[in-house]
């Protein structure tokens, strides 16, 4: 951060001092004063199909407009002065923890122990919480620690066993972590309102969502694309909630389509409503942006021993077979063309 | 903030929870953590089956692909997995767009704007031919979110503008370009004839002017039997009166639609425009004496449970 | 089923009965997983953690010669709980809260002061407040309360009152060098030739002005619209005329004496 300051204050100071230059170089010169940096060179290839683009880039080749003559100038002080001055060290690289990281003193600054007012709680939380505070719930951080590894631990090897981790958050500000976290964790993400009976109704609201044949170093296999028709949707192994009172019908469905859930618990809500809760603060978005990440690490620590596996040659799951693929999926017999076929 | 240890009762609780669930096993760590399955399932039999059959019917122009062999362990399905991260959302190829250009939106942030008049301007997706691009029933409110990300990435200074962005915003343009073709402005054709049209209400009022000295058709027939009113009449004309050239034009004019008053007034605003197109000079009077201010108002729709369009039924006791 | 709903808590047995019985062909991958890291026992209760509020205290005991380190633990209430209230949590009291709370009462001004909100996660605890003065750490209320309390614990007979005594008396001599720190570095900057444009009165005096020039051009014009209609009304444009001559604005500045004539 601090070269980048330094060349920007640097290269302000010298643009300001050898403003003449391209002045006297315009007399000289026949050709346009401004350069134009190696950077980006765009609309030298536009698609025909977007004419009002081109014809706004033909405009301005002839003439570039003042904003872009200036962003030119300092994308081109940027290049020559980039490597000067100082380099940095510690600087700030926002990589969530991984749970062997995770100290007391990361929770306490990431708020997760704040509960809600006293008067909200939920009794059967109380062995989570260490003391009341300006009338507000105070969650042990101990506690949490140990259920963050635990639940980190069940991400961890439900993504090592090639299981479908979905990963919902969908408070307004959630997005961001429960996309990044889906994305480590090689998992799925919901960030908008679940659809209700997406798991029990499955076939009416997912039916049209695409699925593929994946070997095990999850590369598509485009072969059994047909065989994909009229399957059952895919349904998740692990769900992760980061609201869980706003998503009561999610883990209602998973509870009937027994899957195992787990949940950032805080002081107003139902523990028994997961299988797996992490006691914390889940108002606010640094506390979930938190164990989100924690959980996403977890993820892909356990997706790299599986893919470590594959490399060995071996499953580290009971994978799915090609004849199983090829049976009817209504009957569980093979199907009648290949039926005919043998005959 | 110590470890709670467990109490007596705690502990006797967990031993019966234990030895009362039969398939818990107690002890973990003897058992291996994670199996292979690597020796369990064998190389897939069809395909050596289906072998023969295949070499048996070369003819045939339509070749089935070569069979896969699953003994390599690259070829061999592990498992049946959602194509896109969002599949559980519902609208996964929607989502993934909108990921997408949020990703591409923080990339280019810094890139320098034009403001929001000056972008060139992009014919994009209406919402029904963006359901069938996507093929998903995607919410008017949710495109809408989209459109204004589209139109963000648009504004990025069109000479700057990475190609990565224009690619992806290429994908949402209408084919064709609406915006292409440029609006020529009206005039007089070699006949001396000015063509208008003319709205009010649900009529519609088509009028060729010609100079001359001041007869007026409507719908082939003389004003005075389609207007029975003076103010109609007067209304119809009401362009040619206030600028006093009743008698120097020929009026023909096609109405249709709706009552009298809409007919009448639709025929002024029609009148009025074609006599701009004579005598441009006349805008200014024309303005003022509102024969060519247009009046967009119609009919408000009737609403469930109301009378008319705001109307409420009376209050009955019972 | 009961009141509680143990669906949750119960996945793996679940999967295991259906697998049994037949209902579901395959175990689903998690299973082993979930025997290995049970679900916690959410629903036993135990009791709460109890707080205490402690104050360490020096004092010289008259048999021995060195001070001693005293802990005072205050007085459990006698009053019984309801036995409903058994498990319900503990009020967490710190030492530092009636000084802090006796610190903001007499300087509320205090409050008042910008402060940093974000908790770093490294070094958050280790000051020693042996001194006033603490590296990276911005002078405030906050000083104050740790410093008291640090020389409650520390001065062997040290009282309250005196305690925040000492520690106000050395929070105002820094307050008044940062004050002189800061005026000196302004003067040295302008006399090096930094300029720090208008002070905030100016800058409140200009807006003023600003606001009293335009609430002068409505007043012309409200002033000339009035004499109009007065003119109008008794029917002698000579009148508005007149009047239009000598704005009723120009008394407000001095009417030069040509402009009357």
């Amino acid at each position: 951060m601090i070269v980048r300051q330094f060349g920007v204050r640097q290269s302000r100071q010298l643009l300001a001092l050898s403003r003449r230059a391209p002045v006297s170089a315009r007399f000289l010169s026949t050709e346009t004063a401004v350069e134009t940096p190696v950077t980006s060179s765009p609309e030298s290839s536009v698609p025909s199909i977007n004419s009002p683009l081109e014809s706004g880039s033909t405009q301005s080749k002839q003439s570039l407009t003042e904003s872009e003559q200036r962003w030119r100038k300092w994308e081109a002080s940027k290049n020559a002065f980039h490597k000067l001055g100082s380099t940095t060290k510690d600087s700030y690289e926002p990589v969530p923890l991984s749970a062997s990281e995770i100290t007391l003193e990361h929770l306490l600054a990431a708020g997760t122990h704040m509960g809600h007012s006293t008067s909200r709680w939920n009794p059967q939380n109380s062995r989570y919480i260490f003391g009341i505070r300006e009338g507000v719930h105070i969650i042990s951080l101990d506690v949490t620690a140990a259920y963050l590894r635990r639940a980190a631990k069940v991400v961890e090897e439900v993504a090592a066993r090639g299981g479908i981790i979905l990963f919902a958050g969908t408070r307004k500000g959630q997005k961001r972590s429960v996309v990044g976290a889906a994305h480590l964790a090689k998992g799925y993400h919901i960030f908008e309102r679940w659809i209700p009976g997406s798991l029990t109704n499955g076939e009416q609201i997912l039916g049209h969502c695409e699925t593929k044949v994946v070997n095990a170093f999850d590369e598509e296999l485009p072969e059994f694309k047909n065989d994909l028709q009229d399957r059952p949707v895919v349904k998740p192994d692990l769900v992760v909630v980061l609201n869980p009172l706003e998503n009561v019908v999610l883990l209602h469905e998973c509870g009937l389509n027994n899957v195992p859930t787990i949940g950032i618990i805080d002081t107003d809500a139902d523990p028994t409503r997961v299988t797996y809760p992490i006691p914390a603060n889940d108002d606010s978005l640094r506390s979930t942006d938190l164990i989100a990440g924690v959980l996403g690490r977890a993820g892909q620590a356990g997706q790299n021993r599986r893919l470590q596996d594959a490399k060995d040659g071996k499953f580290s799951y009971q994978p799915v077979s090609a004849d199983w693929l090829r049976l009817d999926p209504f009957t569980g017999m093979p199907l009648e063309a290949e039926q005919q076929k043998k005959k | 903030m110590a470890r709670h240890a467990p109490n007596g009762i705690v502990q006797a609780m967990q031993l019966l929870r234990l030895q009362g669930t039969p398939y818990r096993r107690v002890i973990p760590s003897l058992r291996p953590t994670a199996r292979f399955y690597a020796t369990e399932t064998e190389p897939q039999t069809p395909s050596t089956e289906a072998l023969p059959e295949q070499t048996a019917e070369p003819q045939l122009e339509v070749r089935p692909a070569p069979e896969i062999n699953f003994a390599k362990f690259q070829q061999r399905p592990a498992r049946i997995v959602p194509a896109s991260r969002a599949y559980f959302s519902g609208n996964p190829r929607f989502i993934d767009h909108v990921l997408n250009l949020e990703h591409l939106q923080q990339k280019y942030a810094s890139l320098p704007q034009v403001p929001a008049g000056e972008a060139p301007r992009m014919a994009w997706f209406k919402l029904a031919q963006f359901r069938d691009f996507v093929g998903e029933a995607v919410p008017v409110k949710k495109y809408r979110s989209l459109l204004k990300l589209l139109q963000q990435l648009n504004r990025i200074e069109p000479g700057i503008a990475p190609q990565e962005v224009r690619t992806a915003i290429s994908v949402f343009l209408r084919p064709g370009n609406p915006y292409a073709k440029e609006h020529t402005p009206r005039e007089v054709d070699e006949n001396g004839c000015a063509r208008a049209k003319g709205k009010r209400k649900t009529s519609t009022a088509v009028v060729q002017l010609v100079e001359g000295e001041g007869e007026v058709l409507v719908n082939g027939r003389s004003i005075v039997d389609v207007f029975p009113r003076v103010d109609d009449r007067e209304k119809a004309l009401w362009a040619l009166r206030s600028t006093e050239r009743i008698d120097k034009y020929n009026v023909w004019v096609r109405v249709h639609g709706g009552g009298s008053t809409g007919q009448a007034e639709a025929i002024t605003l029609a009148i009025g425009r074609a006599l701009m197109l004579h005598e441009p000079g006349l805008k200014p009077v024309l303005r003022k004496a509102g024969a060519i201010t247009v009046d967009a108002r119609r009919v408000e729709r009737k609403k469930p449970g109301h009378v008319k369009a705001r109307k409420m039924p009376t209050w009955v006791k019972r | 089923m009961g009141k509680i709903n143990l669906t949750a808590l119960r996945v793996r047995e679940t999967a295991l009965k259906q697998f049994a019985s037949g209902k579901i062909k395959r175990l689903p991958q998690w299973v082993d997983v979930v025997g290995d890291v049970p679900p916690p026992e959410a629903l036993i209760r135990k009791p709460p953690i109890q707080h205490q509020l402690v104050r360490q205290r020096m004092k010289t005991i008259p048999g021995s010669s060195q001070p001693q380190t005293v802990f005072e633990v205050q007085e459990k209430r006698r009053k019984p709980k309801k036995a409903s209230r058994m498990f319900q949590p503990v009020e967490l009291r710190y030492e530092e809260d009636e000084l802090r709370q006796e610190f903001f009462r007499d300087h509320p001004w205090e409050l008042a002061r910008p402060r940093v909100l974000v908790e770093p996660t490294k070094n958050r605890f280790q000051h020693d407040w042996s001194r006033m003065k603490q590296p990276g750490k911005r002078l405030d209320g906050e000083s104050v309360v740790q410093r008291q309390l640090w020389l409650l614990n520390n001065v062997p007979d040290m009282t309250k009152s005196a305690a925040y005594d000492i520690a106000r008396r050395e929070f105002y001599r820094l307050r008044l060098q940062e004050d002189i720190e800061r005026r000196i570095a302004a003067e040295e900057a302008e006399a090096t030739g930094a300029q720090f444009g208008p002070s905030m009165l100016e800058v409140g005096m200009e807006l003023e002005n600003k606001q009293y020039e335009l609430w002068k051009d409505w007043a012309k014009n409200e002033a000339q619209i009035l004499n109009q209609k007065f003119a109008s009304l008794s029917g002698a444009p000579e009148l508005a005329n007149e009047n239009d001559e000598k704005e009723p604005v120009k008394s407000f500045e001095s009417v030069e004496p040509e402009e009357l004539n």
